[in-house]
């Protein structure tokens, strides 16, 4: 009984992420926000064709394991270009300090470094076919790497003048909490098996029917945001040059 | 079990952020609208006066040193408020700079690009500023200098990169 209760909230859960996800793919060109998140854009038209695909298949044919092993590797590779298209959007530009954007990506190397060490060094599952084990495991590391960026974005936010507004700012948010409830159901499922596959599942679609949720109240509304007609009157120049020199007496040259 | 633990401990991190982010939204979207609002105004030469080495030891060479102590924090207390108030300024700048972008102009892009990276500094350099003056708070006498080892290597890449130099 319980059992086809979640079976039941999984698929209601399925729809309804589908469906919004529809209207998302639906409304970005006419929000002219493919060209700012093409890659975005991608991932979320493949993700409704395929699961509206999988909807008409049985789940324990070979077409429904071919259709989703072979999304899944894609989905796994636009997920990992979709972390840089977000850094490229909230960094500062080119010429702003080197020393920001080099501690950016020195933090984003360590953490890819530390997903590829999580890669590396997890079993292979016993039952999976090892292509299909390499797909769980690439999708292991960025989702750890989405939930980074996530805790990354947050940190930086104020210092780099990003708002709630800020759309990069959403679909981090929502691949990060999706990431981080997914490899908690990992953690806790499949790997020290606290959990049962029922309840692996359901949290999955809970966690994606979340992050669905949260791109769509980014994405959907058409914000009517305050025209900006001119800048405040402020001399950043002096005050660079004022503060740099205050700094500077501190220092005794070697 | 390490990686167990490291992916659980990121992964409670996200999610308490993602949570704090989206429960403050609402703070969030006042904060922006005080963006909006115009910036304080604020004396470049009062905060020139006010760290004016030649000053200090003039009032280090004439008041006693409890005296050249109390108004030297004093001093200090006016300089860190300041700075705030110049903090509040420059974010409000880089978000009304990031508002301006939006608008389909590569001119006004890469124009408000460059506004946004000579905030960033800005903002970086008041992080330090800060420390210095925290420091001067809790030891208003103290005539030590910082160590600058990389600035000798910082004009050496300069020079290197400068019209005539040896990449240039």
């Amino acid at each position: 009984m319980a059992h086809e209760f979640s079976y039941l909230v999984v698929k209601v859960l399925w729809v309804f992420s589908l469906v919004l996800q529809g209207a998302i793919a639906l409304s970005m060109p006419t929000k002219r926000l493919v060209l700012t998140f093409p890659i975005f854009f991608a991932y979320t038209v493949l993700e409704v064709f395929t699961q509206t695909a999988l909807l008409f298949f049985d789940t324990r044919g070979n077409r429904y394991a071919l259709i989703y092993w072979y999304s899944e590797a894609v989905a796994v590779l636009l997920g990992l270009l979709i972390i840089f298209e977000v850094l490229r959007h909230i960094l500062p530009p080119a010429r702003s300090p080197r020393f920001v954007t080099n501690s950016v990506w020195i933090l984003t190397a360590i953490t890819a470094v530390v997903a590829l060490l999580l890669l590396v060094s997890a079993k292979p599952g016993a039952e999976n076919e090892p292509s299909y084990d390499l797909i769980i495991r690439g999708e292991r590391s960025v989702r750890f790497l989405q939930a980074s960026l996530l805790i990354m974005v947050t940190a930086l936010m104020s210092r780099l003048g990003l708002s709630w507004h800020d759309k990069s700012v959403g679909i981090a948010t929502g691949f990060g909490v999706y990431s981080a409830l997914a490899l908690v159901a990992y953690e806790f499922g499949p790997h020290l098996h606290f959990m049962s596959s029922t309840a692996m599942s359901l949290l999955n679609g809970i966690a994606y029917t979340l992050a669905v949720i949260i791109w769509a109240i980014y994405l959907l509304p058409s914000r009517s945001r305050l025209p900006i007609e001119y800048l405040p009157k402020f001399n950043l120049a002096e005050w660079n040059n004022v503060v740099g020199s205050y700094i500077n007496q501190w220092y005794r040259r070697y | 079990m390490v990686s167990t633990l490291l992916i659980v401990a990121i992964a409670a991190l996200a999610l308490g952020l993602g949570y704090s982010l989206l429960r403050n939204a609402h703070v969030a979207a006042c904060a922006e609208q005080d963006a909006l609002r115009d910036p304080s105004e604020i004396d470049v030469e009062i905060f020139r006066v006010l760290l004016d080495r030649d000053q200090e030891l003039q009032l280090h060479q004439y008041l006693t040193i409890s005296q050249f102590a109390t108004f030297e924090r004093r001093r200090v207390r006016i300089a860190l408020r300041m700075l705030r108030l110049v903090d509040d300024n420059t974010g409000m700048l880089m978000q009304r700079a990031r508002l301006a972008k939006i608008k389909d102009d590569s001119e006004v892009a890469v124009e408000m690009d460059r506004i946004i990276g000579s905030a960033l500094q800005l903002r970086l350099g008041l992080i330090l500023a800060r420390c210095c003056l925290y420091l001067k708070w809790l030891f208003p006498s103290w005539t030590l200098f910082l160590p600058a080892f990389d600035v000798r290597y910082q004009h050496l890449l300069d020079s290197m990169y400068a019209p005539g130099g040896a990449i240039a």
